[in-house]
């Protein structure tokens, strides 16, 4: 009896061991598997057969199906250029240039609101998201896009946030070119800085 | 005494680490779990599970699903006869995506590899290579089970009843060629 109640303390302690390792490893491996350009993280192939078991682990919560290079690849930002969460109570512009690395233009990109659950946002309007052929483009070429609960009376872009909750955005852009891939932590992306409501 | 408690702490360290790279390596299944369980996958194979309309604020099962895309999802098991797969293409992006039974993306096609707006994929197992192949392309699953997932791109919207028309074509059947 003594033995069987020491073996399960010792598997207990395993299980704790264990589960202190994830607990610690996530925002590490986080950091490792994820390439930062600015506001935004990408894994550089993540769908990919050679990725490491810490890279499949992180990408099965984000989204079990994901492509790999060179179909496409994903931006992910939680923050402003101030490094700040995106808020639901708060409003955003994100703005931005067609995105491209040189003179290659992407097939197709979309920009997508996503709630702290990693699902799209309840909206009566429909709209969760933006792509490179739907996007009112300024005068100037650029884009803007209001995120906020409400739309904006300046801003013909508009996605629904969460209210008083963290959201985050998606960056999908599929086949960017070689290019692209090889410089991730350094294409421009759009930014996304907090306004007055 | 001391180390006899320093060699035991090892041990469980290390039995923790190991536990810990096992939980790791096979978090996919859980959400494979999850997955299967809201869209019926686990119930259906080879066969053609879901064609969805672009997701919305209902869509669950999957996390971060693109509001840009119709997918649609075969799941497969090729472990003793190939599968057919045909398929109509749009002239916008289209995709079709393999992934193994963890989640490895180990073959993608788009509409730009894809001749004459016209998919015929035969996808076999390590073991089930089809013995007769006539205008098509084969695809050797690393496992005998996964997923097919393919992507159609809706842009601004205004071809979408032609997208769902060319969606209704998708077709994974098995191949009976012996």
């Amino acid at each position: 009896m003594l033995i069987i109640r020491k073996y399960i303390i010792y598997t207990l302690i395993i299980i704790v061991i264990a589960a202190i390792f994830t607990y610690v490893s996530i925002p590490i491996y986080k950091n490792i598997v994820t390439v930062r350009n600015d506001i935004w993280t990408s894994i550089p192939s993540a769908g990919d057969p050679k990725r490491s078991i810490y890279t499949r682990a992180y990408v099965s919560t984000h989204g079990l199906f994901a492509l790999s290079k060179p179909e496409s690849v994903y931006f992910s930002s939680e923050i402003d250029i101030e490094e700040a969460a995106l808020d639901g109570s708060s409003c955003y512009v994100l703005s931005g240039t067609e995105i491209q690395s040189a003179s290659i233009i992407p097939r197709w990109w979309s920009l997508t609101v996503y709630n702290n659950d990693g699902y799209l946002v309840e909206s009566t309007e429909k709209q969760y998201s933006y792509n490179s052929e739907n996007i009112i483009y300024n005068s100037n070429g650029e884009f803007e896009i209001y995120l906020a609960g409400k739309p904006s009376n300046n801003i013909s872009n508009w996605l629904k946030t969460p209210s008083e909750e963290l959201f985050s955005v998606i960056l999908r852009v599929y086949q960017p070119g070689e290019e692209f891939f090889s410089n991730l932590s350094r294409v421009d992306l759009p930014i996304i800085k907090k306004v007055s409501c | 005494m001391i180390k006899g408690y320093f060699k035991k702490s090892l041990i469980l360290v290390i039995l923790g680490f190991v536990l810990h790279l096992f939980f790791i390596n096979y978090f996919h299944v859980g959400m494979l779990w999850v997955f299967d369980r809201a869209t019926g996958a686990n119930e259906s194979v080879n066969t053609v599970l879901l064609r969805t309309d672009t997701a919305n604020s209902d869509t669950r099962g999957l996390k971060r699903p693109s509001s840009d895309i119709m997918y649609s999802i075969c799941t497969y098991d090729v472990k003793y006869k190939p599968l057919i797969i045909t398929s109509s293409i749009p002239d916008s992006y289209w995709s079709i995506s393999f992934y193994s039974d963890n989640t490895d993306n180990f073959v993608t096609l788009n509409d730009h590899d894809i001749e004459n707006n016209y998919l015929k994929i035969y996808l076999a197992g390590v073991n089930s290579e089809p013995k007769k192949v006539s205008n098509g392309t084969v695809v050797v699953s690393p496992t005998d089970t996964g997923y097919a997932l393919v992507r159609m791109f809706v842009g601004n919207g205004e071809d979408l009843q032609n997208l769902k028309d060319i969606q209704e074509t998708l077709n994974c059947i098995e191949y009976n060629d012996s």
